[in-house]
C-alpha cells in the first residue's frame, strides 16, 4: 500500500494513498511525488485547504461516473482529495465539505491520514489567519 | 441612511448603514464605532471577509438576506462581527446558507476589497477600520 509523508508548516504526518478505489489517479498522482507548493485555506468548504499548483498530469475522465475516479460528496478530517478539473489536492482538517460558487461538489477521494491530527490541524487552521504556507508530499 | 466610513490599506472608502430596515442593529454598530480589527475570509461563504469586533447582540434580526452582492455589509447573530462581501459569496456554513441580516453597502472600493481579499488569502489577516463619517 502506498504511503506518503505530508508536511504542512513543519508539521509531518503520514498518508495511505486508495490505490485499491482510484488506481489510475494514485499512480499519476505518485509520479508527481515529491510536490511542493503553498497552500491557501479554503473559502468555500470549511476546514479544508488546498494547493495551488496544478498536478501536471493528464486522466481520460470520460469513462468514469462523475469524470474521476471514487467520487465522493462527503469529507471526513483526514481525507486528501482531487478535483480533476483544477488539478488540485484539498485536504479537510476538521469539519469540511468540498464545494465552490454553486454549492458542494464531487471530488475523488484518493488518500486519507492516519493518526493523530491535532498538530496538523492546528497548522491548517492557521491557513485562514497567517495565509499561505509551504507544504512538501513525499514517498514513503 | 448613516453614513461611515471603511479603512483599510491606508485607503477609505464611503459606506451607509441601512438604519432604516435595520434600526436596532445599525444603532448597535453605531454606538460602538469606531470598530477595529483583523480581517480574514470566511470559511464557507466564498469572497467575504470578516471584519472580528464585537458588537453589542441585537435582539431581533432585521432586512434579513438570502443572497449577497459585492458591496454588501452584512451581520450575523451569534457570530457577530462585520462581513464585506466582495465577489462571489453567500453566507453559508456545513447546513447550508444562512439568511442573515443586510445592514449596510459600500459606496466604493468593491475592487480594493476584493484585492484584499485575495491578499489576505496569501498573506493573512489585515487591518479594517470602521467609522462615523
Amino acid at each position: 500500500m502506498k504511503r506518503i509523508g505530508v508536511e504542512l508548516d513543519g508539521v509531518t504526518v503520514t498518508a495511505v494513498l486508495f490505490e485499491d478505489k482510484a488506481p489510475v489517479t494514485v499512480a499519476k498522482f505518485w509520479e508527481c511525488l515529491p510536490y511542493e507548493d503553498r497552500v491557501t485555506h479554503g473559502k468555500w468548504s470549511g476546514d479544508m485547504f488546498h494547493t495551488n499548483t496544478d498536478f501536471a498530469f493528464e486522466l481520460d475522465v470520460s469513462k468514469w461516473a462523475f469524470g474521476m475516479e471514487n467520487p465522493v460528496g462527503y469529507q471526513a478530517p483526514g481525507d486528501i482529495v482531487f478535483l480533476p478539473v483544477a488539478k488540485e489536492i484539498a485536504i479537510a482538517y476538521g469539519g469540511a465539505r468540498f464545494s465552490w460558487v454553486t454549492g458542494p461538489m464531487m471530488v475523488s477521494a484518493i488518500g486519507r491520514i492516519e493518526g493523530d491530527l491535532t498538530e496538523f490541524a492546528k497548522k491548517a487552521d492557521r491557513l485562514q489567519w497567517e495565509g499561505a504556507k509551504r507544504i512538501v508530499l513525499r514517498r514513503l | 441612511m448613516k453614513r461611515v466610513v471603511v479603512e483599510f490599506d491606508g485607503k477609505a472608502f464611503d459606506a451607509v448603514l441601512f438604519d432604516d430596515q435595520a434600526p436596532i442593529i445599525c444603532n448597535n454598530i453605531w454606538n460602538a464605532l469606531p470598530l477595529e480589527g483583523p480581517a480574514t475570509n470566511t470559511k464557507w461563504s466564498g469572497d467575504m471577509l470578516r471584519l472580528w469586533v464585537q458588537i453589542p447582540e441585537p435582539p431581533e434580526r432585521e432586512n434579513m438576506s438570502q443572497l449577497q452582492n459585492p458591496g454588501d455589509i452584512i451581520f450575523l447573530h451569534k457570530w457577530n462581527g462585520l462581513r464585506f462581501v466582495y465577489g462571489q459569496a453567500r453566507m453559508q456554513g456545513p447546513n447550508g446558507a444562512h439568511p442573515t441580516p443586510l445592514v449596510g453597502r459600500m459606496l466604493g472600493g468593491v475592487e480594493e476589497l476584493a484585492a484584499l481579499g485575495s491578499r489576505v488569502e496569501w498573506e493573512g489577516a489585515a487591518r479594517i477600520r470602521v467609522r462615523r463619517a
